[in-house]
């Protein structure tokens, strides 16, 4: 029994062990030091960083006009987790508000064409009808903000009606505008003219590196898109899929528009394509987490990723550096990147209405744009984590305020003018763009890389490289065409057939390469 | 007597086999068609099944199975013969280290797979422990280090899913030693017949239905796990496929249709593990009433045998290791350990506000859901064991599907029956995930605590049970004053591992329990990796905590039991 007592004080003491050693601020949290009386609800992908910073600093702003608030986050996940987790909640709302209040039968296609823009029916239907319904009702889904997830999903919930006008736009003119935050700057949205959503913050990309990886092989830093696609990087890329997050698919989209401005969309598309399969011959991987990038990077399991800024700044503030280099560093693609936006936007049957309206005001005021950019711990920037984001205010990035600021030396709105964002020329075919990357690299990786690799060790033969850029399947005019067509047919069955006829070619066509390449010819 | 006694044994058995089909198909069924609805129903809401048979043509698809299911017949041959061989050394000789060695065998199950992911990259990544050793000795050249998970990653996801799973054949198989019969050793060594032949012709007919209940649930962990590819990067196995597909932006319906496929590859290779379990069942499986005595071995053999259990017991345990050492070190680089020590991660994890709530909800989740699966799992395998017929098969078979449907499916499966307007709306995770969650781990786990019910009702004799009832015992006193007590340690033995797994479960976690006041502990271990800069280490500071925690709970568990329950996982 003796032996259970100790046992029993060892279960105790490390049960214990969390609370013993813990700060004053979590204790005082986890006893409610201030009880609360107003929720506020965000759905969010940012990760616990954004969260702490923002919900500790709105609860001291919204303590000073004398009101007590919490933030309920929910997070779900990813953008896709978000945008399934919205969907299905709006769908079981509007399901009761169309049966109950309105009366009218449920059917499959006023499930799903209920959240189905006009723009992209052909005919008016019962879909329709319904999605007249919807804009028209104040059902929700229980959460007041969508905060976080790039523009473009933002764009596509607003586009469905999941997302309102705040009012924002029109009650702050003097910060809507050319004096305030542009529309457009590079081409790239930054708020919605019907005030559905407005950018808070504004991300770049680029690449980033670990320099021992680099000095132990001998390896100058690639600094563009183009020098990804270099053997010597054979194998040791870190990338991610860009079916599986809109940042991702931004970063292709960028590598495709700065091919395209260089020469034609038709034959930019060529090759971007042909830099993009160089691209992917040298990974070590497709992740479905852009986030596990840098960190792979900075670990030296990868020696080069492409990434969004704020991971590569953040990651590379924190690792230690290896003698005066630091050991993880991020280089902006100059010239060849796009300043998108990372927006917030108040969700259709918001719960506490007046309450996320103050929120959005307040992630766009100074002090709550100072929490994006300065370092922590400086006056009015953030308490325990430095975010290392792009504030959207303009006058963030004066002098003045460059000692507190954790990145002084970038200013986005000066990079937007070196590349103009074209949405015309990719942004109506993303899904088919990133569908293609997909299966051309992600799906055929094994047989992708093996290609690359015996075509780089036999010194690049003609007619084997011939095989590899080969395009015929994925034209500029078939992507645009029959493979967008296919992707937006509410019949999945003809994407999947796309998708087996693609993988089938590409992994002929890189087994062929392969053969060539060890034939030599 | 006898007849009336076993109408109403049959009657009772119909009416608990009716109640937890009922629960089973309330809270596993109705989610999982909900969730895998879409592979099923056209755009027009018409049923079909052109996506499912879409997947037989997709040859990603095709490639992805058949890793699937070679990754899991080598890794489940892989585990038996590692635990059935650890469990004999250990249960019947005795040799330098072997209490200590004995204690390391559960670590690989006692870690979330993700934190054990961050150990095994510290330790195999290119800038890892073993290439810098290598590169120390002079082994490697450094500017040719080798990228371990990378290269031969089929071998890799092999050989790492053996040694995760390994210890449930060994928890098994060390179940079953401890209720062989010693006489009938002791009387086939009078017989001449001794050693290997011995262990060939009396010991492993007798435990092999515990090794064939372990082989199946490794055989069906091994189909579906995802853990271990994803750290290994390879994407070309059904479970990485299936998760992969859940994170489309786009509504893929091909992933339910895989999900379908994966079910129904479970239901195949769960009804032949029983074929063959129903084949070896032995007549003697009765337990003895003599205490064994370990062989003590000779010097130099113990000491083999010591360092070959060390290396097996070890290898498995390294990204324990590696994850203890992370939590504490400064920077762990590009050298064997870590360069400099510290407390600061443990400070930065106990300090997020999310944290400490975590650890009392973890708590409460687990010890609900463990509770509630002792009562079902206990029930089930006395229908399975004791009613035998093809409804009690299917029953069984239904108990065994939640290990071959991924979390996340099922998580969303829940959501979907507790949203607003649905009849189970007050289950709504986003007021109180409590009963969601505790419904959920309870369900998955399930299939655990029901093998090893099952196991130990199959070690119990019958006859012993129908002396009582002669005796005049009715169904309920022979099952409380007979059954129950000879079960006891099983049910132990089966909580305790449904405890534990389901402190560490995650996806259920992520999905269900979207507030920071309701997260457990394994969110926010996730919420901490997913920290850019030390998120790793403030995650491996939790884990470890975690890892202390439930290695404490189960020795606790191990002493209070004492010379009743003897060892919890030696019977």
């Amino acid at each position: 029994m003796t032996r259970a007592w100790w046992m029993f004080a060892a279960l105790i003491a490390v049960l214990a062990l969390p609370f013993l050693v813990r700060t004053r601020r979590a204790a005082s949290v986890a006893r409610g030091a201030t009880p609360v009386r107003e929720r506020l609800v965000i759905i969010t992908p940012h990760n616990q960083a954004v969260r702490y910073e923002f919900g500790r600093a709105f609860s001291d702003y919204m303590e000073r006009k004398q009101r007590r608030v919490e933030i309920d986050w929910r997070t779900p996940g990813g953008s896709a987790e978000i945008s399934r987790y919205i969907g299905s909640e709006y769908t079981a709302s509007f399901e009761r508000h169309w049966t109950r209040e309105l009366g009218r039968p449920w059917s499959a296609k006023v499930a799903s064409g209920f959240m189905v823009p006009l723009r992209g029916r052909l005919l008016p239907d019962e879909g329709a009808s319904a999605h007249d319904a919807f804009l028209a009702s104040d059902v929700g889904c229980g959460v007041d903000l969508l905060f976080g997830g790039g523009s473009s999903e933002h764009i596509r919930h607003a586009a469905a009606g999941r997302l309102v006008d705040a009012g924002i736009v029109a009650r702050h003119p003097d910060l809507f505008g050319p004096t305030g935050i542009p529309e457009r700057a590079g081409g790239q949205i930054y708020w919605d003219r019907q005030g559905r959503w407005m950018g808070v913050c504004l991300s770049s990309f680029g690449i980033c590196l670990n320099s021992d990886a680099l000095a132990r092989q001998g390896i100058a830093p690639p600094s563009s898109w183009s020098a990804l696609g270099d053997p010597k990087l054979y194998g040791q890329l870190a990338l991610a899929d860009p079916t599986k997050s809109g940042a991702v698919a931004k970063v292709f989209e960028i590598i495709i528009q700065a091919e395209m401005q260089r020469s034609s969309p038709a034959e930019g598309w060529e090759r971007s394509v042909r830099l993009i399969r160089r691209i992917g011959g040298n990974a070590r991987y497709f992740t479905d987490a852009s986030s596990k990038v840098p960190l792979d990077v900075a670990m030296g399991d990868a020696t080069a990723g492409m990434c969004i800024d704020y991971y590569g700044r953040f990651q590379s503030e924190t690792v230690p550096a290896a003698g005066r280099m630091p050991r993880l560093s991020f280089v902006t693609a100059h010239g060849e990147t796009a300043i998108d936006s990372d927006p917030i936007g108040l969700l259709r049957g918001a719960p506490h209405r007046e309450l996320a309206i103050e929120f959005i005001e307040f992630a766009l005021s100074e002090e709550g744009q100072k929490l994006w950019a300065f370092r922590r711990g400086t006056p009015g920037g953030p308490e325990r984590y430095t975010l290392h984001r792009l504030p959207i205010l303009r006058r963030l990035y004066a002098h003045e305020f460059d000692t507190s600021r954790a990145d002084a030396g970038e200013n986005p709105y000066d990079e937007a003018g070196r590349f103009e964002y074209r949405e015309a020329w990719t942004g109506p075919f993303m899904g088919a763009i990133a569908f293609v990357i997909r299966v051309m690299c992600v799906d055929s990786e094994v047989e992708l890389r093996r290609a690359y690799g015996a075509l780089a060790a036999a010194g690049f033969p003609p007619r084997a490289t011939a095989a590899f850029n080969d395009i015929s399947l994925v034209d500029y005019a078939t992507v645009t065409g029959p493979i967008r067509a296919a992707l937006a047919s509410p019949d999945p069955l003809e994407e999947a057939a796309w998708a087996r006829k693609l993988i089938r070619h590409f992994r002929d066509l890189y087994a062929r390469t392969t053969a060539l390449a060890q034939e030599g010819q | 007597m006898k007849g009336q006694g076993g109408t109403r044994k049959r009657k009772i058995v119909v009416a608990v086999g009716g109640v937890i089909g009922a629960l089973l198909a309330l809270f596993f069924f109705w989610p999982l068609a909900e969730s895998v609805r879409g592979a099923f129903t056209d755009p027009n809401g018409r049923a079909t099944f052109a996506y499912v048979a879409a997947v037989f043509r997709n040859p990603i698809y095709l490639e992805g199975f058949r890793n699937s299911l070679a990754i899991a017949l080598c890794a489940t041959v892989l585990a038996d013969v590692v635990g059935v061989g650890v469990a004999v050394l250990l249960d019947r000789c005795d040799f330098p280290g072997r209490r200590w060695l004995g204690a390391l065998v559960p670590l690989p199950l006692l870690v979330p797979p993700f934190v054990g992911a961050i150990g095994l990259k510290q330790l195999l990544g290119r800038f890892g422990a073993l290439n810098a050793l290598l590169v120390r000795f002079g082994v490697m050249n450094a500017g040719r280090s080798v990228d371990w998970l990378s290269e031969g990653r089929f071998a890799a996801v092999v050989l790492l899913t053996a040694l995760h799973l390994y210890p449930i054949v060994y928890f098994n198989a060390q179940a079953a030693l401890g209720g062989v019969n010693v006489e009938m050793e002791e009387a086939a060594a009078n017989l001449g017949c001794r050693g290997f032949r011995q262990f060939r012709k009396i010991t492993l007919p007798a435990i092999l239905p515990s090794v064939f209940a372990a082989t199946s649930i490794v055989l069906i962990w091994g189909l579906t796990e995802l853990g271990v590819p994803l750290v290994c990067d390879f994407p070309r196995v059904t479970s990485v496929q299936i998760f992969t597909g859940l994170k489309d932006i786009a509504h893929n319906p091909f992933v339910y249709a895989l999900v379908v496929i994966v079910l129904g590859a479970t239901v195949v290779l769960y009804a032949a593990s029983r074929w063959l379990l129903g084949r070896t069942r032995p007549a003697f499986a009765s337990k003895g009433s003599r205490r064994r005595h370990r062989r003590r071995l000779p010097p130099f053999i113990g000491v083999g045998a010591c360092a070959g259990l060390a290396a097996v017991v070890g290898a498995a345990a390294l990204p324990n290791v590696a994850v203890g050492l992370l939590a504490v070190s400064r920077d762990w680089y590009g050298t064997v350990f870590p360069a400099g020590l510290t407390l600061d991660h443990f400070r930065a994890a106990v300090s997020h506000d999310m944290v400490i709530p975590s650890i009392g909800n973890s708590l409460r989740y687990v010890t609900l859901s463990t509770g509630l699966d002792l009562v079902l799992g206990t029930a089930i395998a006395f229908v399975v064991v004791r009613g035998r017929s093809a409804g009690t098969a299917l029953l069984d078979a239904a108990a065994m599907l939640p290990l071959a449907v991924p979390g996340l499916v099922m998580a969303f499966g829940y959501l979907a029956i507790s949203r607003a307007g649905q009849p189970l709306s007050f289950l709504n995770p986003t007021r109180d995930p409590t009963a969601l969650l505790v419904i959920a781990y309870a369900v998955r786990r399930l299939p655990f605590v029901v093998r090893s019910a099952a196991a130990g009702l199959a070690q119990i004799s019958l006859t012993l049970e129908e002396a009582a009832a002669n005796l005049g015992a009715g169904p309920l006193r022979t099952f409380v004053r007979i059954t129950l007590p000879l079960l006891t340690p099983h049910l132990l033995a089966g909580g305790v591992f449904a405890f534990a797994l389901s402190m560490l479960e995650v996806s259920d976690s992520l999905i269900l329990a979207q507030r920071p006041a309701t997260y457990p502990i394994t969110k926010a271990i996730y919420e901490l990796y997913q920290l850019l800069g030390d998120g790793r280490q403030v995650a491996a500071a939790l884990g470890l905590w975690a890892m202390l925690f439930l290695i404490v709970a189960i020795g606790f568990a191990r002493s209070v039991s004492g010379r009743k329950l003897g060892n919890i996982f030696r019977l």
